[in-house]
């Protein structure tokens, strides 16, 4: 035993004492086996499972292990003895001041493969680890695991500049600035190593500097920041062990100018007066922009404005009205992001506006509505205020369309309507009326008013029949523009002319004088004439009057059965002249067998309408005028009530097509065109000698140029043949067929209709119903 | 208090007990350098400390080659391996004699003591150990002329013996080392089944008045192997402005004989102990404080 006096041991000693309980000290100054004997590099993670492997084989097949110890930095940690007593249960021994309960030897059962586990393992465990095999048979086997404990960082925190903690999103940072962030990394071992990156690239602007022990800090700047880093994600990770990395990341938020402004819908066209929303769109804005609507300089008024959920658009709406005047202004969206600089960006519409036209209607401009008489030439200006334009003007008189007609004098172009050598027809209203897509707008209206001188007024009573003494009031209407300002009248007979006194007339209202005239001889009676005069000056043709002795009425004419039932009917007359004094009329029916009267019916206007007849009748009608002079001559006409079961048409058999009935239409059919044929061909030459009679013809009946006063329609029976629809269609005016011969009577008025009918049917008969009384008398006007 | 205070000192010195039963590996004798053909004898030298002996274990290069467990019978083995070959019978716990060697005996030889269970205790020392064959030649200079005049090239060579490991040439100038900037050195020619090695050093430069300080220049060639092996070869060399007949003398340097040094363990100044060990001493003095500290606190 030595008994050197060691000094470094006494420090030792001293060291001991203070620790309290430290365990052994064992310590060996060599190197051991580690040079020997290849050492292998074992990591484990801190407080996880450590399996130091151990080489326990032998090529020698009667081989067996008969001891293993573990040496920890060459001390003796852990033996395994199978020696001996140990051989079937090996005897494990471990020091429990290092490894406590945590180690264990394991072995497979061919004991090709053994392991030091150990768990956990701590940070102290680190060491070189070397077994040594000691075998029955082989050579001893030594193995070197060279054991590192692996403490990973604490998870980094990244910092501004300035030192503060960044929460996981940082921000906001400006466009075009720079980004710093440091890393800092606490604990590890070993040292970790830092490495910053950002959508998976590593950056290689990280930079590392040592702050003190055990800390490590990691810096990274961004220059320029741009729009494309927005939401970038930077992440820190400290690594010091491949299976275990801790990360720390940060999400940065960057302040951004709205990048696009975009008005959405509204491109098209506006109707005025109706409620739009217009939307605008921002894009890009860092934080959302505020958007703002101008038109005109003026801030509308505040609409509601909405923000995506990423932040990155913002959708305002403008409820908007827009009227004819804000067409053609410009409509700005403003989107603003005040937290930056030139953070404003903006759009503009100009507005197109869709109204109604407005139009504007004015005599020329070198015209005196005040002073246009017949014969000027007059134009109008349509002045149009439309958007669109207006796709087409029209004009309009008293509300009826103008119509161009160059021939007399109107011509018409959009804008413009002229009336060339004007007449007192087209004074009136004009208006002019323009059509877009908006609708039609109407003008104001301009009056035209001609001047003209005064005219008679035609439809005024112009035979005035009065008895000798008894007094006529004479009416003289005309028109006139302006109102006449004065009448003058005078009597004609065949041996003078005598101008009225001014006391025998007045004037009756603007438009009209009253003489009142009595004859007392048969000289008293003649023409008596009325002039008026106005500003454009005196009538030039002036009214005439006929006085005659008042006398009985004329008989009616141009009598018709308009309605016939089986108990009513009805009859029209047209009045004959009325003699000079008011006139009624008088219908009496006679039963034609019995001559017993009726009915008498009497009436102001020569129209009778008779009820409660009885059926079947066959009746005479006697029609005359009565007036204070006496009665007219009578009309006489025959007519008869319905039978009962010929009141309503009989209901036409189910019509069907056989093939029978096929032929009979296809024979019908032929038969009917032959018959137009022939009855063109007839009326061709009718109509020749028609135009030769004509001037004859109109003095001798007006009847004759009336055919439609037979208007009743009945069933014609066709036995043999199905075209009677035909024939009905083409001819209103066919009368009921009678079989009895009786009631054959020809119309005495036959027209070209009705000879076609009698052509085509000569077996049927037609019967004309009215019987005219051709030696009455036309009266003819003056 | 006091009871708390002796039971501190009675579980320091409890924990101290282990301490006292530490293995110590006093010597571990490997020679330096080795001859062919020869024996040696490897030594490791130890104290149990009271611990039983579990094994003495030597390896050559980290593989085991002669076991001593006590307890086996016969306590010593061997594991074969090239280039050792283990007299048996007269290696014991504390040596293994090696006897013959050979070149691939060269190595590193670590003696390993364990004691028994449960610990096994364990120390070990090493040592390296090479086996030398010696030139069988001296070395010889060659290329020299007999007369140089100041300007003229020199050009020589000087080439050893065959020998393991390669002998170091080295030239000097009149006893001065060369300067390296007129050495030019060649590879080792190796030659044989031995795979023995053959040096050769060449020496060139200009003549220059310097060399002539003394009236001849002497080119001296020493070939050594470590400490083993320290021979040379001498060539004087007469200037021309002399006008003494030419000579060239050629002799036979002090010859220093090859010699084996006694290589003793590298690290014989180290204490090869088990662990930290408790000395009387220490002991003593742990005490003392103790019972000042003792003292102190009562």
């Amino acid at each position: 035993m030595e008994l050197r006096y060691r000094p470094v041991s006494v420090v030792r000693l001293m060291l001991l004492l203070l620790m309290v309980g430290g365990g052994k000290w064992a310590h060996v100054n060599c190197e051991g086996f580690k040079a020997d004997v290849p050492t292998h590099l074992e990591k484990v993670l801190v407080n996880e499972t450590a399996q130091i492997k151990c080489d326990v084989s032998s090529n020698l097949t009667n081989d067996r292990i008969l001891l293993v110890v573990w040496y920890k930095d060459n001390v003796p940690i852990y033996s395994y003895d199978t020696r001996g007593p140990h051989v079937n249960s090996p005897s494990h021994w471990k020091d429990v001041a290092i490894l406590e309960d945590r180690a264990n030897f394991k072995t497979t059962r061919e004991q090709s493969r053994a392991v030091l586990v150990i768990s956990p393992v701590q940070k102290k465990d680190a060491g070189i680890f070397r077994c040594r095999v000691d075998f029955l048979l082989s050579p001893t086997k030594n193995s070197n695991v060279n054991l590192e404990i692996v403490v990973p960082p604490d998870v980094p925190k990244i910092h501004n500049e300035a030192g503060v903690v960044l929460p996981s999103h940082a921000g906001p940072y400006e466009e075009g600035g720079d980004l710093v962030l440091i890393c800092v990394v606490t604990g590890g071992n070993p040292t970790p190593k830092i490495t910053w990156s950002s959508n998976g690239k590593t950056l290689p602007s990280a930079m590392i500097d040592y702050a003190h022990e055990s800390t490590l800090s990691s810096r990274l700047v961004v220059r320029n920041l741009s729009r494309a880093h927005q939401h970038n994600v930077y992440s820190c990770q400290a690594s010091n062990f491949y299976r275990r990395n801790v990360t720390a990341n940060v999400t940065i938020e960057l302040r951004l100018r709205p990048l696009a402004v975009e008005i959405v819908n509204g491109s098209s066209p506006l109707s005025a007066d109706r409620r739009y929303i217009v939307q605008c769109q921002s894009v890009g804005s860092r934080p959302p922009a505020k958007i703002t609507w101008w038109m005109g300089g003026v801030q509308l008024t505040a609409t509601n404005q909405t923000t995506s959920e990423d932040g990155n658009s913002t959708l305002a709406s403008l409820s908007f009205t827009p009227t004819r005047e804000d067409h053609g202004k410009t409509l700005i969206c403003r989107a603003t992001n005040e937290l930056v600089k030139r953070g404003t960006k903006e759009t503009s519409m100009k507005l197109n506006v869709f109204y109604l036209p407005t139009l504007k209607l004015e005599l020329g401009i070198n015209m005196n509505p005040e002073d246009i008489e017949e014969g000027d030439d007059v134009y109008f200006e349509c002045k149009v205020n439309a958007n669109p334009s207006a796709y087409k003007v029209v004009w309009k008189h008293n509300d009826q369309v103008v119509q161009h007609n160059s021939k007399s004098g109107v011509i018409m172009s959009s804008t413009a309507l002229a009336l060339q050598t004007v007449t007192r027809h087209q004074a009136g209203n004009y208006t002019c009326i323009a059509s877009n897509v908006e609708g039609d707008g109407e003008s104001n209206t301009v009056d035209l008013k001609v001047m003209y001188k005064p005219i008679c007024r035609p439809d005024q009573k112009k035979i005035y029949g009065v008895a000798r003494n008894e007094a006529a009031e004479i009416l003289c209407q005309v028109d006139a523009y302006p109102p006449p300002e004065s009448f003058k009248w005078s009597f004609n007979n065949t041996a003078e002319t005598i101008d009225m006194p001014q006391s025998g007339y007045r004037v009756h209202a603007e438009q009209a004088s009253s003489l009142t005239y009595t004859p007392v001889k048969e000289l008293d009676y003649g023409t008596i004439m009325c002039w008026a005069d106005n500003v454009v000056g005196q009538q030039k043709e002036p009214c005439v009057f006929h006085l005659i002795a008042a006398g009985k009425p004329e008989m009616p004419y141009n009598c018709s059965l308009v309605n016939q039932t089986s108990e009513s009917l009805e009859v029209d007359c047209a009045e004959g002249f009325d003699g000079g004094q008011r006139q009624w009329f008088v219908m009496e029916i006679y039963d034609l067998q019995s001559h017993a009267l009726l009915a008498n019916v009497s009436s102001k206007l020569p129209i009778f309408t008779v009820n409660g007849l009885d059926a079947g009748l066959l009746l005479k009608i006697v029609i005359y005028a009565t007036n204070m002079r006496g009665r007219s001559e009578p009309i006489l006409l025959q007519a008869y009530t319905l039978k009962a079961a010929e009141k309503q048409t009989g209901p036409h058999a189910e019509f069907e097509l056989t093939p029978i009935v096929s032929i009979g239409i296809f024979i019908g059919i032929l038969t009917v065109l032959i018959c137009i044929i022939i009855a063109v061909a007839a009326a061709f030459k009718l109509r020749a000698t028609q135009a030769k009679q004509h001037t004859t013809a109109t003095t001798t009946t007006a009847g004759g140029k009336r055919p439609g006063n037979l208007p009743i329609k009945e069933k014609i029976s066709l036995p043999l043949s199905q075209s009677e629809d035909m024939y009905d269609e083409k001819n209103p005016d066919v009368v009921p067929s009678n079989e009895d011969p009786d009631y054959k009577l020809i119309s005495a008025n036959q027209t070209p209709t009705a000879l076609h009918n009698s052509l085509c049917n000569s077996k049927h008969d037609i019967i004309g119903r009215t019987i005219l009384d051709d030696s009455r008398k036309t009266y003819l006007t003056g | 208090m006091h009871k708390m205070w002796c039971w501190l000192i009675v579980f320091h010195l409890f924990v101290l007990y282990d301490f006292v039963h530490c293995i110590t590996l006093t010597e571990v004798r490997v020679p330096k350098h080795t001859f062919r053909g020869h024996a040696v004898k490897l030594e490791c030298h130890y104290d149990m400390e009271g611990e039983a002996l579990y094994s003495v274990k030597w390896y050559k290069d980290g593989r085991e080659f002669y076991r001593f467990v006590p307890r086996d019978d016969p306590p010593g083995s061997v594991f074969p391996q090239p280039g050792i070959a283990v007299d048996l019978e007269n290696s014991t716990s504390e040596q293994v004699i090696l006897d013959p060697l050979d070149l691939s005996s060269s190595g590193k030889y670590r003696c390993e003591v364990s004691a028994e269970a449960p610990s096994f205790q364990t120390v070990s020392d090493h040592g390296e150990m090479m086996v030398v064959v010696l030139p069988d030649q001296d070395p010889y200079i060659t290329g020299g002329k007999p007369r140089y005049q100041i300007g003229d090239p020199v050009r020589v060579n000087c080439t050893s013996g065959r020998s393991k490991p390669a002998v170091h040439l080295t030239w000097y100038i009149n006893g001065d080392p060369a300067e390296p900037g007129l050495v030019k050195r060649y590879e080792p020619r190796i030659t044989g089944a031995d795979k023995l090695e053959t040096s050769v050093l060449g020496l060139e430069f200009r003549v220059k008045p310097k060399h002539f300080k003394h009236g001849d220049m002497k080119l001296k060639c020493l070939a050594t192997i470590s400490t083993v092996y320290w021979k040379s070869n001498e060539e004087s060399v007469e200037g021309e402005k002399l006008q003494k007949a030419p000579t060239l003398e050629s002799r036979r340097a002090v010859s220093a004989d090859s010699r084996a040094d006694r290589v003793q363990a590298a690290s014989s100044n180290w204490a090869k102990e088990s662990c930290e060990r408790l000395s009387a001493m220490q002991l003593a003095i742990y005490v003392l404080i103790l019972l000042t500290s003792y003292r102190y606190t009562s």
